[in-house]
């Protein structure tokens, strides 16, 4: 079988709408919600909630979940710098508390800013 | 029939043409560091790294820091750079920058908090002890002649050890990547044969970036004066201080700095961030290093050939 003039045409149409059907199958930028402690990461619902840490890190934290947002609502650490940020909720937002090593953040699967890392 | 069939094959073939990178956080140094990597790699190894670089680090500065006058130490191979490195950050600097500037800036509480302004009799004989007493080395010993110098490599190490974990990925068989170490990283290789892309954070707003930056097999590290400080008496107080003035460094917001490795661009972006500009721009000619420097009345400067990375 001989290849035609069409077939090249029928496959380049292909070629380009791959990326279309490919957006259609990867979710783009839904967020979800992570929690990073000395233990590691977990992912936690948008429900809203409080999560007490006192035992998973052995500090006075609290995180509340609510409305589709997170923050840090009590921490026993000096500078209080991670409950000031208060709430978190768009892409790559996070309210980090360095000396109880707890962060929460919000990640999307490719984050619309087209960034892959940003330096502060 | 067979128009589906090679539709598949198209679709796969496509699909397999894109890297697909994950992001791994975690704490270490004193921040959270960030490693873009792909899918199926493994980094047991590479934060073991960073974990013991960074003990190998704190437990040297915390035996020095905390033993009393006269006490003599030995110096590691890796402290041996350290100490080197610090004495070119000191020359570069004119002498703004020192390893002992710790001795002043703990009184004030930092690196951690909490802060609070020291008393006049203490901050004197901090910046006395400075200015008075120099690293002394006798016989490859390091000297201990005043109780209350204090070291810290924070400006630095934190870069150095980004390095080490890079070459342990590479060691794993990774060919691109991203290690950032809370604002200082490193990016090699490239994603989907593009270079990375590097936002530099205003200094007032986490969602706003002044300025983006294409890199591959490049590092980029930022100090500023907006994420270790405190207010007092409308003062602001960062932690980064000029051991000439012995003061808070107030020239401006934001440094960031592009170099070849991770321990470059961390001491270059503080080092010039204790620098004047005339001074910045003659400096990193000669060190071949790409500077950013955000003002407090909002200027973007860009000078050694910023703008070359932004496209």
């Amino acid at each position: 079988m001989k290849i035609k003039a069409a077939d090249i045409v029928v496959i380049a149409l292909l070629f380009c709408s791959v990326f279309f059907i490919k957006n259609l199958f990867v979710p783009s930028g839904v967020p979800a919600l992570i929690l990073v402690t000395a233990k590691g990461e977990k992912e936690l619902s948008f429900r809203d909630q409080l999560y007490d840490l006192k035992e998973e890190t052995g500090h006075e934290m609290v995180v509340e979940v609510k409305d589709g947002k997170a923050r840090i609502k009590e921490s026993d650490c000096p500078n209080q710098i991670c409950v000031l940020t208060g709430w978190v909720s768009s892409c790559g937002e996070a309210a980090v508390c360095i000396p109880n090593k707890v962060a929460v953040y919000v990640r999307c699967e490719n984050d619309n800013t087209g960034l892959d890392a940003i330096s502060r | 029939m067979r128009k589906t069939a090679l539709f598949l094959c198209v679709i796969l073939f496509t699909a397999a043409c894109t890297d697909k990178f994950e992001k791994r956080q975690f704490y270490a140094m004193g921040t959270l560091v960030e490693i873009t990597h792909k899918k199926d790699s493994s980094l047991k190894q590479v934060i073991r790294t960073i974990n013991e670089y960074e003990e190998q680090v704190k437990s040297f500065e915390e035996k020095y820091n905390s033993a009393p006058a006269g006490s003599a130490f030995e110096i590691s191979p890796l402290w041996e750079i350290l100490f080197k490195k610090s004495y070119d950050y000191k020359a570069i600097s004119k002498d703004r920058f020192d390893i002992r500037a710790l001795s002043l800036t703990g009184l004030y509480g930092f690196p951690e908090g909490p802060y609070d302004l020291p008393s006049p009799e203490r901050y004197a004989a901090a910046t006395d002890a400075i200015k008075n007493m120099p690293l002394l080395f006798v016989d490859g010993k390091l000297v201990k002649e005043d109780e209350r110098l204090r070291i810290s490599t924070g400006a630095f190490s934190k870069g150095m050890i980004v390095d080490k974990a890079v070459e342990v990925m590479k060691q794993n068989g990774a060919l691109s990547g991203i290690i950032n170490a809370g604002g200082d990283l490193y990016a090699f290789g490239k994603k989907n044969k593009s270079r990375w892309r590097v936002g530099i954070r205003h200094p007032d707003d986490s969602n706003k970036v002044i300025s983006t930056i294409s890199i591959s097999d490049k590092a980029v590290a930022t100090s500023g004066d907006y994420e270790r400080f405190f207010m007092k008496n409308g003062i602001r107080y960062n932690h980064i201080f000029d051991m000439v003035t012995m003061e808070p460094a107030s020239l401006y917001r934001s440094v960031s700095v592009i170099a070849d490795n991770c321990e470059t661009a961390d001491g270059l972006s503080t080092v010039f961030f204790l620098l004047p500009e005339a001074d910045a721009a003659e400096a990193c000619k000669r060190t071949g290093t790409p500077v950013l420097i955000y003002t407090h009345d909002d200027r973007v400067v860009k000078l050694c050939g910023w703008e070359s990375f932004e496209n």
